[in-house]
């Protein structure tokens, strides 16, 4: 009974446009008074001790540096390094647009910031070129959520430390799904764009290795930033929250000085700007974990298992309805609420089924990923409508191909065989 | 009925410039934090000794002040898609109305928890809970909390009331959802 009237509660309050944390809130204050044994005046004290965690701040670090690079024109190089490789072939400036996508993921941990810093510079260079304006839209949209799959990522810290897990295992588990998804979005572009006859492509290089030493040289200060945050979490130098830091000291003079994107006007609003997107993620974490854990309290994620034991106990059948359940969460959504509420409820069955829980990490971040950008709710297609000032209607056709064609086929491949996920981490950790 | 609206009173003024100012110290001071951890053990071979006390605290006060703001910008994490079925435009604005009712209900409840919370703290002076090496009371981020949730419930009051004696007030235009 308490699991229904509280999903119904969460799905009324959220359909109506109640606000994410305001839309937890109500749940908690319905299963306080309708649970057993909850004390509610001690819900909140609750609260503030889970998060009272160090590794926690490494979201809102990783926000900060992102939002500094988004201002600092930090995309830019890495944009032009891209088109060198890929951007004289038809639809190359598109397939150009996912590589770079795939690059910043590595820098910001934060689909939103990629979206916006690729889409922005892209994105007019798609139009000049003749590129149909919902197909370019879409493509940045559906590329977007690269910056989730390729580490650092702020869902994978936040289901590392629900889960108990290890995030750097967390961290390379999504690298292999992340490059499926690259070639599988380029080749779907390609396909899209094959029957488009007016698209302009770069003319030929007169000197290639002189253009790309020069490129290169140009984009070394912004590539040297993955290198530094990765290499300095996988070598044991620093812990995420300790390289999310430097991460931001970093992009302080590289965006001033380097780039030349940050002046002293807009860092203020870089910094308040990445505040308050922390104030927005961390309030609304702060919620769910509350609620999250008063499910745990009433035994949902046990509920949960029965309803899903009673309809089938074949492993495979069962992770389908597994990643049918968080695509339908992933619809409803965003990335931090879906993986807050998925990973406590559904952990207890994979673990149960015997699967890897970093194998799961993956899973779960290709299918938050593929829910960020399929309607309804789809925050990154609507953020890629706003960026690309294309209509929905035109980026809906060209994104359902491509969730049919690039997400669902890496979301099987992720799903059904775990050395995909797997092998990475296995290799470099043990 | 999201979006910015441009403060007119002095006093509100006041309060978005002081909790901007708060926002970017509290930012600045935890990145820089992390950066001088790492310089002082690769380079000093030292330790700030019990950072995580006062870190920790500093940042509830950035997670809920910038989840205040967010109330004031309109920019919580909502799926609202209701709105995209709905062609009147009075059918949507009483939703919104309703919805905001509904958000500031929620928050009067959580201000008051808050409250208490803090309260709690305050009761058991002289021998508050404090953090074991410094000795910072829990007060602290516990304070953060409840004027981040009274902040909240004060924007959205204010963006309830302007909704329903002048609705054009809002920016619609400047519509936003965050990251």
């Amino acid at each position: 009974m308490i699991l229904a009237v509280t999903l119904l509660i969460l799905c009324v309050t959220l359909v109506i446009g109640v606000s994410v944390p305001l839309a937890f809130g109500l749940t908690m204050i319905y299963v306080a008074f309708a649970g057993d044994g909850h004390d509610i005046t001690a819900l909140l004290t609750s609260g503030h001790w889970r998060m009272n965690a160090l590794v926690l701040l490494a979201i809102p670090l990783f926000i900060m540096a992102g939002g500094l690079m988004e201002k600092g024109r930090i995309a830019a190089p890495l944009v032009e390094l891209a088109e060198l490789f890929v951007g004289r072939i038809k639809g190359g400036l598109s397939a150009a647009a996912v590589v770079a996508s795939a690059i910043f993921g590595s820098i910001s941990g934060s689909a939103s910031a990629t979206l916006t810093c690729i889409g922005s510079i892209m994105l007019p260079q798609l139009r000049a070129a003749n590129y149909p304006r919902g197909l370019s839209a879409a493509i940045i949209a559906n590329a977007a959520p690269l910056g989730l799959l390729i580490p650092p990522s702020a869902i994978q810290i936040i289901y590392a430390w629900v889960t108990r897990q290890s995030v750097l295992k967390c961290f390379l588990a999504t690298i292999v799904p992340g490059l499926i998804l690259v070639c599988l979005l380029i080749l779907v572009n390609f396909f899209l764009l094959r029957n488009q006859k007016d698209i302009k492509t770069l003319p030929p290089s007169e000197n290639f290795p002189k253009e790309v030493a020069k490129t290169g040289w140009k984009a070394i200060p912004a590539l040297l930033m993955p290198v530094m945050i990765l290499g300095g979490i996988y070598g044991g130098i620093m812990t995420p929250t300790e390289a999310a830091g430097i991460a931001v000291i970093y992009a302080i003079p590289v965006g001033f000085f380097v780039y030349k994107g940050l002046t002293r006007k807009n860092f203020g609003s870089a910094l308040l700007e990445t505040a308050t997107t922390t104030g927005v993620v961390m309030v609304m974490f702060f919620m769910v974990m509350i609620v999250s854990r008063m499910l745990i309290f009433e035994d949902i994620p046990g509920i949960a298992q029965d309803i899903v034991y009673s309809v089938s106990e074949n492993p495979l059948i069962i992770m389908l309805m597994i990643n049918v359940v968080l695509v339908l969460i992933g619809m409803l959504m965003d990335d931090v609420s879906g993986i807050l509420l998925a990973s406590p409820l559904l952990f207890p069955i994979i673990v149960d089924l015997g699967i890897d829980p970093i194998q799961f990490a993956a899973i779960i971040g290709v299918n938050l990923g593929m829910g960020n950008i399929t309607p309804p709710t789809a925050p990154l297609l609507y953020l890629g409508a706003r960026v690309g000032k294309a209509p929905v209607t035109e980026m809906i056709g060209p994104t359902l191909v491509m969730i049919a064609f690039a997400w669902i086929p890496t979301l099987l491949i992720t799903t059904y065989i775990p050395s995909v996920s797997l092998f990475l981490p296995n290799l470099l950790l043990g | 009925m999201d979006g910015s609206l441009t403060p007119k009173s002095p006093a509100l003024k006041r309060l978005l410039a002081l909790q901007k100012f708060v926002l970017v110290i509290a930012s600045l001071v935890l990145a820089i934090t992390f950066f001088v951890v790492v310089i002082l053990r690769y380079l000093f071979q030292a330790d700030l000794f019990a950072y995580e006390e006062w870190v920790l605290a500093i940042a509830f006060w950035l997670y809920f002040i910038g989840g205040a703001q967010g109330s004031w910008e309109g920019t919580h994490i909502k799926a609202d898609f209701l709105s995209a079925f709905i062609k009147s435009e009075a059918i949507k604005r009483g939703i919104a109305n309703f919805v905001m009712a509904l958000e500031l209900s929620i928050l009067v409840v959580l201000t008051c928890l808050a409250a208490y919370m803090v309260w709690e703290n305050i009761a058991q002076y002289p021998k508050w809970p404090a953090t074991v090496a410094w000795r910072i009371p829990f007060l602290v981020p516990h304070f953060g909390i409840f004027l981040g949730f009274l902040l909240m419930a004060f924007f959205t009051g204010l963006r309830l009331r302007i909704a329903m004696t002048d609705p054009d007030a809002f920016a619609t235009d400047d519509v936003g959802t965050a990251q």
